[in-house]
C-alpha cells in the first residue's frame, strides 16, 4: 500500500488542480500512465524581472512520495544556466505540487541565494544585477517567442 | 487463489465522501481524512499510518518541523475518531452501480457483506471467473463450466462439452444415408457393414478392378461381367507365391541384417584392437591402419600388394635390430683392439724417452761430479793441472781467489745453469710418471 499512497496522493492532486487551477502556474502529466512525472509551467510573476516569461519545467516523483521530495528540473529556452532547481533538503511530506510551485515561484522574485541551485547564476544576482537582469529579460522573451 | 481478493481490506484513505470534508478534519499528509488519528505534543494531528511513515524519514513534525518520535504520539481525542469515523461515505464499488451511502467505519462491513457490486469467482474451480455478487446466480445457470446431462444417453458432462456431444452421442438417431433405414448411432456403423445399398468396391479390385456398386449388386451383377472373375484362381495363387515369396524375401534379409551386425561387431573389435597396439607401436599400425581404412573400399586382388602383418613387421624389426648389435659388437672389438696397440706403442716410445733421459741424467751427474770435484781440488790445493799451470806454488791460496775471479763467476753461472736444467728435467719425469 506504501508505494500506491503517493499514487494515490498524485492522482487526488492532478483531480484538485485540473479541477481548480491555481494562478501562477498549470500542470500535468508528461504521459498519462505515469502518474510520477509531471510537466509544469510557471508562469513569470508580473513586476518582477521575470514577468511575461514562461518556464517549463519537468517534476519527477518518486515512488515514496510524499516521505521523499520529487526533483525538479526547469527547461528554458535555450539557456539551461538559470534554469535548475531541485527540491531541498528541507523537504516535508505535507507539500504537495501546489505547495511546491508557490515556493518556486516565490523563490524566483527573490532567489534564495544562500544556498542557490546555480551558483555561478547566484554570483551574478549577488554581483551584477543589471547583466543578469539582462539575461533574464533575454530568456523571458526568448520563452515567449517559443509558445 | 491468483485473483485479487475482492475481499481485501477497504483503503480508508481511498474513499469519496457525500459532502466536502471539513479541512480541520484532514490529515496533511495524505490529504484524506484521517484514518486512525494520532496526536502529537505540538497540537498536530495525522493518520497513523502517514506520521509513522513520515517519522522513518526524519523525526520531526511535517509540519512545524519541530523534534518529534514515535514515542511522542498519542492516539487523538474520542471526537475526532467519531468525527472521521462517522462521514458519509460512498461505497468504494460505487464505479459498479452500488449506491450505497453510510457511515466510513461501516463501509468494511457493508462490502463484506451486504453489497451487490463486490467481485467473487465462480465457484466452480475450472471456471473462476469473476463475477458480481449481484450476477452470481444467472451466471452459475449458464456458466459453461456447469454439470449438465446428454438427453439421449444420460450422460453427465460440461455445458460446454455438450455442445459437441450431440455429433457423437451413440443414442443419437442416425438415418442410413443409402437404405433410409434409422438406427442409433451405435448400432449404424454395424448396419453399414451390411447395408445392401452401401456402395462397396469389387472384391477383385486388388487386382485391378474398378467397380464399385451396390452391396447387393456385387453377386447379383457384377460378378457375372467382370472380367478378372475367370482368371480368379490363378490370380490367388499367383499372390500366394508372391505373398511366400515374400516372407523368404523377409526372411533373408533378416539373416542378412544380423549377419551385417556381427561384422560390424567384429569391426569394432579389430578397430579397437588396433588402436591399443598403435598406441604401443605407434609407428606401425597407424601406417597400416590407413592403408586398412583405403583398402576398405576396393577389395584386395593382388597378393603382392597386401601390406605386411604387424607380426611380420616386428619379426623384422628384430632381425634387423640383431644385426645392428652384432656389427655395433664387432665395430667395439676393433676399437678395443686398435686402442691396445695404440697404447702399446705409445708405452714403448714412452720408455724410450724415459731411458735416453736417464742417460742424459746419468751425464748429467757426472758432469756435476766432475764440476764438483773440481771446486774441492781448487779451494783444498792445486791439485788440478788448471790451478796449476797458473799460480805459483808459494802465493797460490792467497793470490787464486782474486786472481781468477772472472772464472769463479763463469763457474758459479755455470753450476746455476745446470740446477736449472735439473730441475727441468726432474719435472718432466714427474709429469711423465
Ligand atoms: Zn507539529
Ligand atoms: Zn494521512
Ligand atoms: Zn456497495
Ligand atoms: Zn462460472
Ligand atoms: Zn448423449
Ligand atoms: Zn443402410
Ligand atoms: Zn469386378
Amino acid at each position: 500500500m506504501a508505494s500506491e499512497q503517493g499514487a494515490l496522493l498524485l492522482r487526488r492532486q492532478l483531480r484538485d488542480l485540473t479541477k481548480n487551477p491555481v494562478e501562477g502556474f498549470s500542470a500535468g502529466l508528461i504521459s498519462d500512465n505515469n502518474i510520477y512525472e509531471w510537466e509544469v509551467l510557471v508562469i513569470g510573476t508580473p513586476d518582477t524581472i521575470y514577468e511575461g516569461g514562461f518556464f517549463k519545467a519537468h517534476l519527477i516523483f518518486p515512488s515514496t512520495y510524499p516521505m521523499m521530495p520529487p526533483t525538479m528540473k526547469f527547461h528554458p529556452p535555450g539557456d539551461d544556466k538559470y534554469g535548475y532547481e531541485k527540491a531541498s533538503e528541507r523537504w516535508s511530506p505535507v507539500h504537495t505540487v501546489e505547495t511546491i510551485l508557490i515556493s518556486v515561484i516565490s523563490m524566483l522574485s527573490s532567489p534564495n541565494d544562500e544556498s542557490p541551485a546555480n551558483i555561478e547564476a547566484a554570483k551574478e544576482w549577488r554581483e551584477d544585477y543589471p547583466t543578469f537582469k539582462k539575461k533574464v529579460q533575454r530568456i523571458v522573451r526568448r520563452s515567449a517567442d517559443m509558445l | 487463489m491468483s485473483h485479487t481478493d475482492p475481499m481485501a481490506e477497504v483503503d480508508l484513505h481511498n474513499l469519496t465522501f457525500t459532502e466536502t470534508v471539513n479541512a480541520n478534519l484532514i490529515c496533511c499528509i495524505c490529504h484524506a481524512p484521517f484514518v486512525e488519528p494520532m496526536a502529537s505534543p505540538c497540537g498536530h494531528i495525522f493518520c497513523e499510518s502517514c506520521i509513522y511513515q513520515a517519522l522513518e524519514s526524519a523525526s520531526q513534525c511535517p509540519v512545524d518541523r519541530s523534534p518529534l518520535a514515535l514515542s511522542d504520539l498519542k492516539t487523538a481525542v474520542k471526537i475526532i475518531h467519531n468525527m472521521v469515523n462517522e462521514l458519509q461515505t460512498y461505497c468504494p464499488r460505487v464505479s459498479f452501480g452500488c449506491n450505497h451511502v453510510g457511515q466510513r467505519h461501516m463501509i468494511e462491513h457493508h462490502l463484506k457483506n451486504d453489497c451487490e457490486y463486490t467481485l467473487l469467482p465462480c465457484e466452480l474451480e475450472e471456471c473462476g471467473e469473476l463475477i458480481l455478487k449481484k450476477d452470481m446466480n444467472s451466471h452459475v445457470e449458464t456458466c459453461r463450466y456447469r454439470m449438465s446431462e446428454c438427453m439421449m444417453c444420460r450422460k453427465k458432462m460440461r455445458a460446454f462439452e455438450l455442445e459437441d456431444h450431440h455429433e457423437l452421442c451413440p443414442a443419437e438417431i442416425v438415418k442410413c444415408p443409402h437404405c433410409e433405414i434409422t438406427n442409433v448411432r451405435s448400432d449404424h456403423m454395424k448396419h453399414l457393414g451390411e447395408c445392401p445399398e452401401h456402395p462397396i468396391p469389387c472384391t477383385l479390385s486388388p487386382f485391378g478392378c474398378k467397380w464399385i456398386g451396390a452391396r447387393k449388386n456385387l453377386a447379383t451383377i457384377h460378378q457375372k461381367e467382370c472380367a478378372y472373375e475367370g482368371i480368379k484362381d490363378f490370380l490367388y495363387q499367383q499372390k500366394q507365391r508372391e505373398d511366400a515369396l515374400h516372407e523368404e524375401l523377409n526372411y533373408a534379409r533378416r539373416g542378412y541384417e544380423s549377419l551385417n551386425s556381427q561384422l560390424e561387431g567384429i569391426n569394432t573389435q579389430v578397430s579397437h584392437m588396433q588402436d591399443s597396439l598403435s598406441a604401443m607401436f605407434p609407428s606401425y599400425f597407424q601406417s597400416y591402419r590407413s592403408q586398412d581404412m583405403y583398402n576398405d573400399d576396393e577389395p584386395i586382388t593382388d597378393l603382392n600388394d597386401v601390406p605386411l602383418s604387424p607380426q611380420e613387421i616386428i619379426m623384422s624389426d628384430n632381425e634387423r635390430l640383431k644385426n645392428d648389435i652384432e656389427t655395433i659388437t664387432a665395430n667395439i672389438a676393433s676399437l678395443e683392439l686398435k686402442q691396445n696397440v695404440a697404447l702399446m706403442t705409445e708405452t714403448l716410445r714412452m720408455q724410450e724417452e724415459m731411458q735416453s733421459l736417464r742417460a742424459l741424467c746419468h751425464g748429467l751427474r757426472m758432469q756435476m761430479h766432475y764440476v764438483l770435484m773440481e771446486r774441492r781440488g781448487n779451494v783444498g790445493g792445486p791439485s788440478t793441472s788448471t790451478a796449476g799451470a797458473n799460480a805459483t806454488p808459494g802465493a797460490s791460496t792467497s793470490t787464486n781467489a782474486p786472481t781468477n775471479p772472472i772464472n769463479g763467476i763463469t763457474r758459479m753461472r755455470n753450476w746455476i745453469g745446470w740446477s736449472f736444467i735439473l730441475r727441468r728435467i726432474m719435472i718432466t719425469f714427474r709429469l711423465l710418471m
